[in-house]
């Protein structure tokens, strides 16, 4: 039985890690890494890791959105929507465990088209596939719904002020 | 990835009732300190900005008693602790009620949630928040009406 080892160094990125369509839990350890475990007969291991899409490109978003947007006294107490979620990564690939490896990873800052996931020492180089997949994809779809919502935002409190203004000049005249 | 998701979605609804919750316990707890401390004048006066700038700007492009009020609020900000006051006075009860009610609604969420970051302190800081709130709301109101 061969055992993988992976270490991930503390980000804010969000994702879900698969060896061979299992999903791995990462906990903290002491020395303030994730770390899971894998075990398997196998020489080779397929990996997926893949970041959470963003809130807005999800199913019924916009109900959601209307939703936190009532609750939240038009969006004045609703927390923004990162800018990190725009960016998304979807790698597969594979990793060598014939010596049962332990592999350390740090998630990139995210970039249009830069390199997601970065290999911290010499010896995860030898056993981790970097491939074309590796990139971080900027999705065009959740960026303009970003945008909708900054503009959204801005226009309801210009309008917010404009409607009071215009209800205290009636009542006063 | 679906649990996560809708992790998620429970996460930004709690946050939006945590943060509601902790303006106003912060707008009330400041509203106690106004009487003793200058700085907090300054803090109350940013938060009530936030409440109070869009009456502000409709009564003093109509009436022409609020923007005296306004400009002498501009010159002297010791004087206008008594309005203040009177903002305090009623609004305490109302704000105590709507910032208890948001924790407690914020506390639920953040109990059915799983481990995230973030979340201990947020629990932590909402019963804070709570006893905060009503110590400060019969603390400002007492003090509104017996001076």
């Amino acid at each position: 039985m061969k055992k993988l080892t992976i270490l991930l160094l503390p980000r804010y990125a969000k994702f879900v890690f698969t060896c061979n369509a299992t999903e791995l839990i990462f906990k903290k350890n002491t020395s303030g890494y994730y770390e899971s475990t894998y075990e398997s007969e196998n020489d080779e291991v397929d990996i997926k890791i893949d970041t959470l899409p963003s809130e807005l490109v999800e199913k019924h978003w916009g109900c959601y959105f209307l939703g936190a947007f009532l609750v939240s006294i038009f969006s004045i107490f609703n927390p923004p929507y990162p800018k990190r979620d725009l960016f998304v990564l979807h790698y597969v690939g594979k990793i060598n465990m014939k010596d049962n490896p332990t592999i350390t990873i740090a998630f990139a800052n995210p970039l249009k088209d830069g390199k997601a996931l970065l290999l911290k020492d010499e010896v995860s180089q030898l056993y981790f596939s970097d491939n074309a997949s590796n990139v971080y994809r900027l999705d065009i779809k959740a960026k303009k719904r970003r945008s909708l919502i900054i503009f959204l935002r801005v226009m309801m409190i210009i309008l917010f002020i404009i409607g009071f203004i215009v209800l205290t000049i009636l009542f006063t005249i | 990835m679906k649990e996560i998701l809708l992790n998620r979605k429970l996460n930004r609804f709690g946050t939006i009732l945590f943060n509601i919750g902790m303006f106003c316990a912060v707008l009330l707890f400041f509203s106690v300190f106004v009487y003793v401390l200058i700085i907090a004048y300054w803090v109350i006066a940013v938060l009530l900005f936030a409440v109070i700038i869009i009456c502000s700007l409709g009564l003093i492009l109509t009436d022409s008693g609020s923007r005296a009020f306004m400009g002498h609020a501009l010159s002297a900000p010791m004087e206008n602790i008594e309005a203040i006051q009177l903002v305090t006075k009623q609004c305490a009860i109302p704000f105590c009620i709507v910032s208890c009610l948001s924790f407690i609604a914020a506390l639920v969420f953040f109990f059915i949630l799983p481990k995230t970051r973030g979340k201990t302190p947020k629990i932590v800081f909402c019963f804070l928040g709570i006893v905060i709130a009503v110590v400060s709301a019969f603390l400002s109101y007492n003090i509104a009406i017996h001076g």
